[in-house]
């Protein structure tokens, strides 16, 4: 995977520049919190060499971010919010070699889209048919007595879980195509070439989300009290941290691309 | 003034004490075998006893204090929350009451015992971080990892990685910075709109890649000419061997680790 020694100079090279980058916030938007370019470098590596040596890159990365700023609160989070969740941005390199037109884009964008309308609607009719479900138990719950009633209970338990996890999966999904749908559709509209710079991005950039929201539920469900949701609060926060940086680097680098093409004497293609 | 003077590579900080001269894979192991001790058990005997461990271990790594607050006060804020919503919302018994706000007991105790945690892990962890120096420990996570490589993990040319990136990164900071005020000198100023401020941002991220790219280029012909060759397993300039101190430190790692469990069930408190 990793024998080529330009490549392994190159990956050595963006990583630096991306701690470089985040360093000195260059690019910081106004009201930008922590978004600045850092994921820009790690796009691009995977977009020139694929998604294996786009992986490893994103882990040494996440490796030595979380050398200099470290947020340890629990050892699954670590491992998903750093080397996991920038490795996961390697992912943008499945779009490495392809070679897809500005129709193809724009159909795979509304076939997403659809695809994540109809899922949202299938899991709110689970929403409702486990609302019956629950209302059926509880009448039935009345007259029940002894075992009955307890085995009732378990079941009610599991479905009251379900009824409160369906809905924020569904919200998630939705938000989440809606936006890769439009990312992918802006993308085709702004680039003149054949490479899918849109795809990979949009691949690299819900990977990260999918790293971070998995550690806020880890995280969310040691330290935060019952009663709150902690898919909920986890997805709109990591929602909040990974969406404006992806955008960011994505406008940018839809307009950089071909210069970056040109620039690569040592092309890997 | 050049960057590489101003950009401070982790929180290393410079000494001679024992945790300092201890090799990075013991520190980590240490690190990691502390920080599962803390979430093993929800005992408030076993977090004091951590706590009179990282003392110890604070003392040893002769580093002042406000090192480490540093990193306390990063999270202080997430500490006090996680305190007042779980004694607002966990419990029945109300301890006291403003307004229409009710402390509960057993809220009070969860979220004390979660704060504790939680500063305990974050001090553990810049123990590590400021006793050993990035190079260090990006080499020893590798030696770590190097049982992966069975199962054709690089783990070899992962290390490489990040050896480059370590050193590259000032030289690249620098670069940025000779950029971004090369183009402000040509008139380049980066307000406006977010997307005309993307736009603005063009000529300085296409000169700082083409820059990086010609760096990687240069590197990768210079690596060439010494003989390097991808796949093969290289020496080390500077060997070092584990010591009388790596087995204490390991020793005294079991040791917690042991006593932690031993300990799980004393001053429990159960929700």
């Amino acid at each position: 995977m990793l024998r080529n020694t330009r490549m392994l100079a190159e990956a050595g090279v963006m990583v630096a520049l991306s701690l470089a980058l985040w360093y000195l916030n260059v690019g910081r938007l106004p009201q930008g919190g922590s978004i600045s370019l850092q994921m820009l470098p790690l796009l691009v590596f995977a977009l020139r060499w694929g998604v294996g040596p786009g992986l490893a890159v994103g882990v040494a990365y996440g490796l030595l971010h979380s050398l200099q700023d470290l947020y340890l609160v629990h050892p699954i989070q670590y491992v998903l919010d750093y080397p996991l969740a920038f490795g996961l941005i390697g992912l943008a390199g499945i779009a490495k070699g392809l070679r897809v037109s500005k129709g193809v884009s724009v159909a795979l964008a509304l076939v997403i889209l659809l695809a994540g309308i109809g899922l949202y609607q299938y899991t709110m009719n689970g929403v409702l048919d486990v609302n019956e479900q629950i209302s059926a138990i509880t009448s039935s719950m009345a007259t029940a007595t002894g075992a009955q009633l307890s085995e009732l209970q378990s079941q009610l338990e599991d479905l009251n879980s379900k009824a409160q996890l369906f809905p924020v999966g569904a919200y998630v999904v939705l938000v989440a195509t809606l936006l890769a749908g439009l990312a992918i559709i802006y993308g085709a509209w702004k680039r003149s070439y054949k490479t899918p710079v849109e795809l990979g991005v949009v691949l690299g950039g819900l990977g990260r989300f999918a790293a971070h929201w998995v550690s806020g539920y880890v995280f969310f469900s040691q330290y935060a009290p019952e009663g709150m949701n902690p898919w909920l609060y986890s997805a709109i926060y990591n929602f909040l941290v990974v969406a404006p940086s992806t955008f960011l680097s994505l406008a940018l680098l839809l307009l950089v691309w071909p210069a970056l093409e040109r620039a690569s004497s040592g092309n890997p293609h | 003034m050049a960057l590489r003077d101003t950009v401070l590579i982790g929180q290393f900080v410079p000494a001679s004490s024992a945790l300092h001269r201890t090799r990075a894979e013991t520190k980590i192991l240490m690190t990691l075998g502390l920080i599962v001790s803390a979430f093993l058990s929800k005992s408030f005997a076993v977090q004091s006893f951590l706590y009179f461990v990282l003392i110890i271990l604070l003392l040893l790594s002769q580093v002042p204090l406000r090192f480490y607050a540093k990193s306390a006060r990063a999270v202080l804020w997430l500490v006090l929350i996680t305190f007042v919503f779980n004694a607002l919302l966990t419990g029945s018994h109300v301890l006291w009451q403003i307004g229409w706000l009710a402390f509960k007991l057993e809220g009070v105790v969860q979220g004390a015992f979660f704060g504790l945690r939680l500063f305990f892990v974050i001090f553990a962890s810049t123990v590590l971080t400021v006793t050993t120096s990035p190079v260090d420990l990006a080499d020893g996570l590798n030696n770590l990892l190097r049982p992966l490589q069975r199962v054709r993990v690089p783990v070899e040319e992962f290390s490489l990685i990040m050896t480059i990136a370590l050193r590259f990164i000032p030289v690249l900071a620098d670069e940025a910075d000779r950029i971004v005020k090369a183009q402000k000198a040509r008139g380049l100023t980066l307000s406006g709109g977010v997307m005309q401020r993307i736009e603005k941002l063009i000529p300085i991220v296409v000169p700082l890649f083409v820059s990086a790219f010609m760096k990687a280029e240069d590197l990768a012909l210079a690596m060439e000419v010494r003989g390097y060759v991808p796949g093969v397993r290289r020496s080390k300039y500077k060997v070092t061997r584990f010591g009388v101190r790596d087995i204490g430190f390991a020793f005294m790692t079991l040791l917690v680790v042991v006593v932690s469990v031993a300990l799980r069930e004393v001053w429990t408190f159960s929700l």
